[in-house]
């Protein structure tokens, strides 16, 4: 067992003295290479800073951190001794510093208000694209003549694709309108929330129910009844009696001299 | 001169130059749009004009409605 162990450690002990005169070999020769790669930087420094991999020689790793060491301290002496700083007295300004700075800021407010005119202008032209045209506001605007409607008449007129009742209500029926317990309808509206003018009533001519068009001057409350499925509506047309849950929609209108605007 | 002037009347304070920028570009949008549509009415002007020019499917140089309407409108 001893000799076996003593035979080990020599050989351990063999094998380092054998290594020993190959690595001074080695050293012997990355010394020489790393010397003569000194002599190549001066002439041509950049490769040594691009990578490692093309420095790389047969004397193995060794060799390699030395190559790399070598640019340190060339690019230190390189600092030292060649670096010049340049003359920049002709891109300096010699003007005064007050004028100067006046233009700057100027050129700095021209392009702020030429893009704030710009930035409105695309703003302005996106929103007018959305909006209606003039034919599509023309169009969505109805005028009748009310001077043509006798008192206790109905006229109905097309807007917007939908029927528009106007009845020209006689005294009578607006007294009979503004006497009902709005507390007892099903969609309590007083007359006076539903007209502009007391002798003028004008709503939408479509039933709350499913949206038949109901027939004037009919049904129980001497104002509007719904074939379909019997609603009554009532000379203010607010729903009475039937399935309809809510009183006939008035549109947007206006008087305007003698004639009446919907919408 | 001039320079400092301008810099201490409109930029010393950030709020003042703001307002004069805004101010500006309202200023310079009604003048742009003034001068634009003078140039455009004058090219297109009414009376004898050039033939019109149709480029694709349009119709370049017509006269325009506001220059021939007292000839249509009562």
């Amino acid at each position: 067992m001893a000799a076996i162990s003593r035979t080990f450690a020599s050989s351990l002990v063999n094998r380092s003295y054998v290594n020993v005169p190959a690595s001074a070999g080695a050293l012997k020769k990355v010394f020489s290479i790393s010397s003569s790669s000194q002599d190549e930087e001066s002439q041509a420094p950049a490769a040594h800073y691009n990578g490692s991999s093309k420095d790389r020689t047969a004397s193995g790793l060794l060799n390699r951190s030395f190559v790399n060491v070598a640019p340190t301290t060339n690019y230190q002496t390189r600092l030292h001794s060649t670096t010049n700083i340049p003359d920049f007295s002709k891109y300096k300004k010699t003007g005064d510093y007050e004028s100067s700075r006046a233009f700057t800021y100027f050129m700095v407010g021209t392009t702020g208000f030429l893009s704030a005119a710009g930035a409105k202008a695309t703003v302005t032209d996106f929103l007018s694209n959305m909006s209606a045209s003039a034919d599509v506001l023309a169009l969505a605007k109805v005028e009748v003549d009310l001077a043509s409607i006798p008192e206790g008449k109905n006229v109905t007129i097309k807007w917007r694709g939908k029927p528009v009742f106007i009845r020209h209500r006689t005294a009578d029926e607006i007294s009979e309108a503004e006497s009902v317990k709005v507390t007892e309808l099903r969609d309590p509206q007083s007359d006076a929330e539903r007209v502009k003018k007391p002798e003028w009533l004008v709503m939408l001519g479509v039933c709350t129910h499913l949206g038949c068009v109901p027939i004037g001057e009919a049904g129980d409350y001497g104002g509007w009844y719904c074939p379909c499925h019997g609603s009554h509506y009532d000379i203010s047309g607010r729903i009475r009696k039937g399935p309809a849950p809510l009183n006939l929609e008035v549109p947007e209108y206006n008087f305007a001299e003698d004639k009446l605007i919907v919408g | 001169m001039l320079g400092r002037t301008f810099y201490n009347t409109l930029v010393k304070k950030n709020s003042v130059f703001i307002a004069t920028i805004f101010g500006t570009a309202f200023a310079f949008e009604v003048a742009f749009d003034t001068t634009s549509t003078r140039v455009w009415d004058n090219f297109n002007k009414g009376g004898r004009l050039l033939p019109p020019i149709v480029h694709y499917n349009s119709v370049i140089g017509h006269k325009q409605w506001k220059d021939i309407k007292d000839k249509y409108e009562q």
